[in-house]
């Protein structure tokens, strides 16, 4: 299975505002990720194909983005060219598309492949849980460490399971524990660049709302904590 | 890491700013990969030496257009010459020099281009909706320069002295891969320019150093205003080039999507592989 | 008439513009030679300010130094809806001195990277971009809470404060020092809220949203 064509969560989709432009890499490849005010989310290559600027200093303007260095607009869901204002009404040739990658929502989150088509390879976008979407996502946590050290200390740490078993490494970006206070937790890895990872986690259970920010509060702790100890320790 | 070009090894190049050596006394930068340094050599004496700071072996140093130029092989052509720099009823100023982590070869097409100006110098040289791009001729020179005629553009704020929006003619000529000049229409004095160069210093392939020079018809303007001007239009265009990529500017037509408007910047692109400058680009493949 | 010593690519100064701007009033502009001509240094200008930094406020014979000072000055003084900086309000006023000094931890880091890289100030340029992840991600984790919490500022009323255009210009211009904003999605939201703020003008280096 290749990497490229595995989907990989990019960012919680409610943190993909209107009239704002994620910005963010998969694998190395830089992404702009963007809602369209009819709720379509994109994800283009972080680049103009005029001048190579990226797309993220641009603007969304809710059905389309606009390049920051010539004002070139592309189409949210084609990536048609829709103006090139140097020309203005003269229609861009049709080949000229902002470069798109397989973007789907999925579990509260938005999933990314690089390549492939149609079902691909690897699980489906989202935790696999079948039709019971996570609970409660939490804030996702940026490390510089590379996914695979990343994982590996999650699933060694993370766990504390009631029973005392460790978490489970479901699959190299994956790790789902029980956590005594928390639950069930599900993390998955965003695999940024080569040194570079994303946790993106979510409880199974949503906590009473009464208790909302509290558990966001000592999840993120936790989560940042062993951050800090990757970060620290360089290497798993 | 590419060695660098003979046609670059054997050029001078600015590597810095007078103002700016004489309010520290010396400098150290880095010309194509090269580490060096410049040094007033006595107080007062207007003099300056350049040397290598790998290998200490001295490099030749001429001071010009408010610049130390110096050069790590055998220059075998003088510094371009641009008579509008020795008109004595113009104001002479450097602009502040300002580092650039992207190809000195992006920032001098960037200098070229027109049809950024609303967007990136809103309000000042463009505001939406004048964003039209009229056609204009771009020739190769006999001397092997390029120089893009005709171009007009609609301009807010063109320059210090300006008070409303104008009509702006402009030419633009490429002297040398790392060395760009433009003639700007003055608002004053119809029949003659205003001309600002920009002296790229190529300090790796993926950074650069932008160091302009103004001379503009005085009409009542002030080293001051000028360069804060400069600096402004200036680091505008900074963040724009810096989220270009590739940081390196790829010859191969194909690479990036141009448009009518992108004339000077194609004939630029393929001027500079006819030149054989592969130092800061991205080659076409053979 | 308020004077205001500037340096046009200064962060510390352009944040006193924008409250200048958004709170409507006129001033007059005294640019300094801060590059390449050191003119911040000079001894007429250490007359002015010792430390020899820009931003110098004057307003009359009243003068002011230090951007965070000036931004409190003015907002006491001439926001007369009293939301920049709510006096009256000790929680509000001790969370708006809490980023205030925050922000200097921002131009020692952030800030100074991007003098090293622009324009050559001599410095380790490595160890303030590091230095800067540290604000960043207290920053990022406070904005992403605060959101949570259904508030889109740093402090808490349902207003932006002199807190927000306090640490603002040198996140807007981090990249500048080679410090990527990747990591802080939160900031990166927060940024576009600020320069939606109605009155909002930029500097150059900020993109307007
Ligand atoms: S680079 Fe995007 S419009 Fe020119
Ligand atoms: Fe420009």
């Amino acid at each position: 299975m290749s990497r490229e064509r595995r989907w990989f969560p990019v960012c919680r989709g409610e943190e993909a505002v209107p009239r704002h432009i994620v910005h963010t890499a998969l694998l190395g490849q830089e992404l702009a990720v963007w809602r369209a005010d009819d709720g379509t989310v994109n994800a283009w290559e972080n680049r103009c194909p005029h001048r190579g600027v990226r797309l993220s200093v641009g603007t969304n303007l809710g059905d389309r983005l606009k390049c920051r260095y010539h004002g070139w607009t592309y189409a949210s869901g084609s990536g048609q060219c829709l103006e090139r204002p140097a020309h203005p009404g003269e229609a861009p040739p049709r080949i000229v598309k902002a470069r798109r990658f397989g973007c789907v929502e999925s579990d509260g989150y938005v999933w990314v492949r690089l390549a492939g088509e149609g079902a691909g390879d690897g699980p489906a976008p989202g935790f696999g849980r079948g039709t019971a979407p996570p609970g409660l996502t939490l804030r996702s946590i940026h490390v510089w460490a590379p996914a695979a050290a990343v994982a590996d200390a999650l699933a060694r740490h993370a766990g504390e399971a009631p029973d005392g078993s460790p978490a489970e490494a479901v699959d190299p970006y994956t790790v789902r524990s029980a956590h005594a206070e928390a639950g069930e937790i599900l993390y998955a890895m965003q695999p940024v660049a080569d040194d570079e990872t994303i946790i993106h986690a979510a409880l199974a259970e949503a906590p009473p709302a009464s208790e909302r920010i509290a558990v966001l509060r000592r999840e993120n702790g936790r989560v940042c904590a062993l951050r800090d100890a990757i970060e620290a320790s360089g290497s798993p | 890491m590419a060695e660098p070009d003979p046609i670059l090894v054997n050029d001078w190049h600015a590597v810095v700013e007078l103002d700016f050596l004489a309010s520290r006394g010396s400098f150290e930068t880095v010309l194509l990969g090269v580490p060096i340094e410049i040094a007033e050599s006595g107080e007062g004496s207007g003099e300056v030496r350049v040397s290598r700071r790998d290998t200490h072996a001295p490099l030749p140093a001429r001071i010009r257009y408010g610049h130390v130029f110096t050069s790590i092989g055998q220059p075998n052509r003088d510094i371009v010459h641009f008579p509008e720099c020795h008109e004595a009823d113009r104001i002479h100023v450097t602009g502040g020099s300002i580092a650039v982590h992207v190809s000195g070869l992006r920032a001098v097409e960037n200098f070229l281009d027109m049809g950024h100006f609303p967007f990136v110098h809103t309000d000042y040289l463009g505001v939406e909706p004048h964003t039209e791009v009229e056609p204009y001729e771009v020739t190769v020179t006999e001397e092997d320069e390029i120089l893009a005629t005709k171009c007009r553009f609609f301009q807010p704020l063109a320059s210090p002295s300006a008070d409303g929006g104008m009509m702006v003619d402009y030419e633009y000529r490429v002297a040398r891969p790392y060395t760009v000049c433009l003639y700007k229409s003055n608002p004053i004095e119809p029949e003659r320019w205003d001309f600002i160069v920009l002296f790229v210093q190529p300090v790796s392939e993926e950074r650069c150093i932008a160091h302009p020079y103004l001379s503009y018809l005085a009409h009542n303007l002030d080293n001051e205003t000028n360069r804060w001007f400069m600096q402004l239009i200036f680091a505008q265009d900074k963040p724009i080039l810096e989220n270009q990529l590739p940081k390196r500017l790829p010859l191969d037509p194909r690479a990036e999507v141009p448009a009518r408007s992108d004339a000077s910047s194609l004939s630029y692109r393929r001027w500079l592989a006819a030149q054989g400058v592969t130092y800061g680009a991205i080659p076409a493949a053979a | 008439m308020i004077r205001l010593y500037d340096y046009v690519l200064s962060g510390n100064c352009y944040k006193i513009r924008l409250l200048l701007s958004l709170l409507g009033l006129e001033w007059e502009t005294r640019w300094i030679d801060f590059h390449p001509k050191r003119e911040h240094k000079s001894e007429w200008f250490l007359g002015l300010n010792p430390l020899g930094q820009v931003p110098v406020l004057e307003d009359g014979d009243f003068r002011l130094r230090d951007a965070q000072a000036i931004l409190v000055y003015l907002a006491a003084k001439h926001d007369e809806r009293g939301r920049w900086y709510p006096a009256g309000d000790p929680r509000t006023l001790g969370e708006i001195a809490q980023w205030l000094a925050f922000a200097d931890g921002i131009t020692a880091t952030a800030s100074a990277a991007r003098l090293h890289d622009g324009i050559f100030f001599e410095l380790d340029a490595d160890r303030a971009r590091a230095g800067a992840n540290a604000p960043f991600r207290v920053l990022d984790e406070h904005l992403w809470f605060q959101e949570q919490e259904g508030r889109e500022w740093l402090c808490a009323p349902g207003h932006p404060t002199i807190a927000d255009l306090a640490c603002f210009p040198y996140v807007a211009l981090s990249e500048e020092g080679g410090v990527s904003r990747l990591p802080y999605p939160a900031i990166r939201r927060w940024t576009d809220r600020v320069k939606r703020i109605p009155g909002f003008i930029p500097m150059s280096g900020v993109l307007v949203a």
